[in-house]
C-alpha cells in the first residue's frame, strides 16, 4: 500500500459510523452491522480499486456493504425454509398502534423498523446523509427512477403513520 | 411523483425527524475496530499481494508442477498480472460462490490438462478434486487421478510453499515461493478457459434463462418476473462472445419498475457488471413486453449473462414463497427441501466425470424436510430419481408433479468422502428413499 492509498484508507475510516449505520438499515442487528461494516473495510483494503476523488470512498463502502447483504440474503434464499430471522424482525403492532402510543421520535424509529430494508437505506442516504439521487442509486444498485419512487413511497408511508398519530393526539391535523 | 405532493404534512418535518433519528444512530455507532486502525497503520500490502499474486502464482506454479510430474506440456507466455487482478475480483464474491467458482475453474483446468495429454486417456480419466481454503484461496490442494497411470498426483500450496507429490513415481517436491518468486512461464488462462468457456458458450448461445429476477412492485408485493436473455439479431449468431448488446425480453406490466443488471463473466476468474438501461417501452399492443438493452463494450468477452434482482434478494421467506411459487426450483424446494447450485451445469460437467454428465449438486437441505429425513446432505450430488438420471430442476419438478409418481421414490446420490486426499474413490454412491411432501 503506497502512502497515498494508506492515507485514503485512513480517510475512509472517518466514514466508519456512516457505514455502520448504513449496514444497520439493511440488517437491524447491531452486531451483524458492525461485522458487515468491518468486512467492507477489509475488502476495500484488500481490493485494488482506485481510492481517489473520482470515486468517493464512502459510496464504494456502501456498495460493498450492499453486496455483502445481498450475498447473505441470497444464501438465506437458498437456505432452509423457515421463519424470518431476527435481523429483519419487525414490530408486530400495527402502524396505528405505534403512532398512537409514542412520540414522534420513537414513532419514526418504530416505523423505520417495520420498513423494507431498501426503503430504510434509501431514507438514510437521502435524509440522513443528503446524498444525491445518483449517489443513492449507485449505493443501492438501483436506477435513479427507482430511488425516487422508493423515497416517495417510504416518506409517504412515514407521513401517513405520523399523520394518524398526530390526528389521534389532536395535534396539527386540521 | 414529486416531493410537493406532501402537502398535508411538511416534507421538511419528515426529513428533520429522519435526520434526528439517523444522527442518533450514528452517535450510537461502535468505535472503529482496532483491527482496521492497525491495517491502516501497518503499511503492509501483504494481504492483497498474497491473495491476488498468491493465488495466481500458486495456481501457475501448481500447474507447472503437475505438468512436470505427469505431462509433457509446452510453456507459453504468462499473463500473471492479469490473473492477479482476476483473483482479486473474487473479493467481491461471497464464500459459497467463490468456492464453487474455484472448483469449477480448477476442475476445468484439470480437464483441459487431461485432454491435452492424450486423447486416449480421456475415457480413462477418473477423478480430479480441488480443495481450497475459502478464507485463504492461496492455500489449495489439487489432486489428480488417472486410471491409465498408477498412483495419484497431488500438488498444493499453503501460501508460501508449493509442494507436489507423485504417489506413482514416489517423488515429492517442495518449492519455497518466498516473496520474490517469479511466476512460472505458463499460460494458465488459456488452459482454464478451454473447457469452462466452451461450456458457457453453449449456454449463452442458446440464450438460456440464467436467473430469475424479482421486480419492485407497489407495496412490495414482489411478483416474479421471468427474464429471457436473447442475443441481438445478427450479433449472437456469429459469435456469442461478441455481443455489442443483448436484448432482454421482460414479461412485466408496464407499471412495474424493472431495474436489473447483467453480470459479465469476462474470463474464467473475472467478472464485470453492466447496467441495464431501459431503451424502449411498448405500451401499445402488448403492454406486457418492453426491451432493455445492455451496453456492452464490443471487446468484452461475455461468458455468462446473469440478471440480478433489482435491489435486494427477498427479505423474508414469505416473500420467497410468494415470489417463486410457480417456479420449478420452488416446487422442488417445497416438496423435497432441496435447493441446487446455480452453476449446476458446469459442476455437472466437471465435478463428476465425463462418463456421467448428469446430476444436480445439492446446496441446501431444509431441516425436517423430506430430503433431510431421507439422509441427503448439502454437497451431495443427486444422480438418479426413481432410477432416472437427474439433469435439471425443471425435470425434477415435472416428476414431482406427476400424479402417477409413487409416494416414496428411490434416489441415488454421489457423496464426497471427507478428508482422505489419497483415497482412490473420493465419491461414494449412496442409495436412499425420499418421500416428497404431498402436492398442495
Amino acid at each position: 500500500m503506497d502512502d497515498s492509498r494508506r492515507r485514503a484508507f485512513e480517510r475512509a475510516l472517518s466514514h466508519w459510523s456512516e457505514v455502520f449505520v448504513f449496514a444497520r438499515q439493511l440488517v437491524r442487528d447491531p452486531g451483524l452491522s458492525e461485522d458487515l461494516a468491518q468486512e467492507a473495510y477489509l475488502r476495500l483494503h484488500a481490493s485494488d480499486a482506485p481510492l481517489d476523488d473520482d470515486r468517493p470512498v464512502r459510496t464504494l463502502l456502501f456498495t460493498i456493504v450492499r453486496n455483502l447483504v445481498r450475498s447473505r440474503a441470497r444464501k438465506r434464499f437458498e437456505g432452509p425454509l423457515g421463519g424470518d430471522e431476527d435481523e429483519f424482525a419487525s414490530d408486530a403492532r400495527s402502524p396505528e398502534e405505534i403512532a398512537h402510543a409514542r412520540e414522534d421520535g420513537a414513532v419514526v424509529r418504530d416505523v423505520l423498523a417495520q420498513m423494507r430494508p431498501s426503503w430504510r437505506a434509501a431514507l438514510y442516504l437521502a435524509d440522513g446523509l443528503d446524498c444525491s439521487y445518483a449517489e443513492i442509486a449507485t449505493c443501492l444498485g438501483a436506477s435513479e427512477d427507482t430511488v425516487r419512487t422508493t423515497l416517495y413511497r417510504a416518506r409517504a408511508h412515514l407521513r401517513s403513520v405520523l399523520a394518524r398519530g398526530t390526528s389521534r393526539h389532536g395535534r396539527g391535523d386540521t | 411523483m414529486k416531493d410537493d405532493e406532501f402537502s398535508d404534512l411538511d416534507l421538511g418535518a419528515i426529513r428533520w425527524s429522519l435526520r434526528e433519528h439517523f444522527d442518533s444512530e450514528r452517535r450510537a455507532a461502535p468505535p472503529v475496530p482496532r483491527r482496521l486502525h492497525s491495517i491502516a497503520a501497518a503499511n503492509s500490502p501483504r494481504r492483497t499481494r498474497r491473495f491476488g499474486v498468491g493465488l495466481a502464482t500458486g495456481c501457475l506454479a501448481a500447474a507447472s508442477l503437475i505438468v512436470a510430474l505427469s505431462l509433457r506440456q509446452r510453456a507459453d507466455a504468462s499473463p500473471a498480472a492479469a490473473l492477479g487482478r482476476a483473483a482479486a475480483n473474487y473479493l467481491s464474491l461471497d464464500d459459497a460462490t467463490l468456492r464453487i467458482e474455484i472448483e469449477s475453474v480448477a476442475l476445468a483446468f484439470m480437464t483441459a490438462l487431461s485432454e491435452s495429454e492424450n486423447a486416449d486417456t480421456r475415457s480413462n480419466f477418473e477423478t480430479m478434486v480441488f480443495f481450497v481454503d475459502v478464507a485463504r484461496p492461496d492455500r489449495f490442494v489439487i489432486r489428480r487421478e488417472n486410471e491409465s497411470k498408477p498412483g495419484i498426483a497431488l500438488a498444493g500450496c499453503d501460501g508460501s510453499k508449493l509442494w507436489s507429490f507423485d504417489a506413482g513415481a514416489g517423488r515429492a517436491q517442495v518449492l519455497d515461493l518466498g516473496d520474490d518468486v517469479d511466476p512460472p512461464e505458463f499460460d494458465l488462462t488459456r488452459w482454464l478457459s478451454f473447457e469452462f468457456v466452451s461450456q458457457i458458450e453453449k449456454e449463452a448461445g442458446r440464450g438460456r434463462l440464467v436467473e430469475v429476477a424479482r421486480s419492485d412492485q407497489e407495496n412490495g408485493a414482489g411478483g416474479l418476473r421471468r427474464f429471457r436473455v436473447e442475443p441481438r439479431e445478427g450479433v449472437g449468431s456469429t459469435s456469442p462472445f461478441h455481443w455489442s448488446g443483448a436484448t432482454l425480453t421482460v414479461d412485466a406490466p408496464t407499471d412495474t419498475i424493472v431495474d436489473a443488471r447483467i453480470t459479465l463473466q469476462v474470463g474464467p476468474l473475472r467478472f464485470a457488471e453492466a447496467r441495464v438501461e431501459i431503451v424502449a417501452r411498448n405500451s401499445g399492443f402488448d403492454p406486457r413486453h418492453f426491451s432493455v438493452e445492455a451496453n456492452v463494450p464490443e471487446s468484452t468477452r461475455i461468458v455468462e449473462l446473469a440478471i440480478h434482482e433489482p435491489t435486494f434478494a427477498a427479505e423474508s421467506s414469505q416473500d420467497v414463497d410468494e415470489a417463486v411459487a410457480d417456479e420449478p426450483f420452488a416446487i422442488v424446494l417445497a416438496r423435497t427441501g432441496m435447493r441446487f447450485s446455480e452453476l449446476e451445469s458446469v459442476l455437472r460437467r466437471n465435478l463428476i466425470s465425463t462418463s456421467t454428465a448428469y446430476g444436480l449438486k445439492v446446496v441446501s437441505v431444509a431441516p425436517e424436510s423430506p430430503a433431510a429425513r431421507a439422509g441427503i446432505l448439502p454437497g451431495d450430488i443427486l444422480m438418479k430419481w426413481n432410477a432416472q438420471p437427474v439433469r435439471s430442476t425443471r425435470e425434477l419438478s415435472d416428476w414431482l408433479d406427476d400424479r402417477a409418481a409413487p409416494a416414496s421414490v428411490p434416489v441415488e446420490v454421489a457423496r464426497r468422502k471427507r478428508v482422505s486426499l489419497l483415497s482412490r474413490k473420493p465419491w461414494i454412491d449412496v442409495s436412499l428413499t425420499l418421500t416428497p411432501e404431498p402436492r398442495r
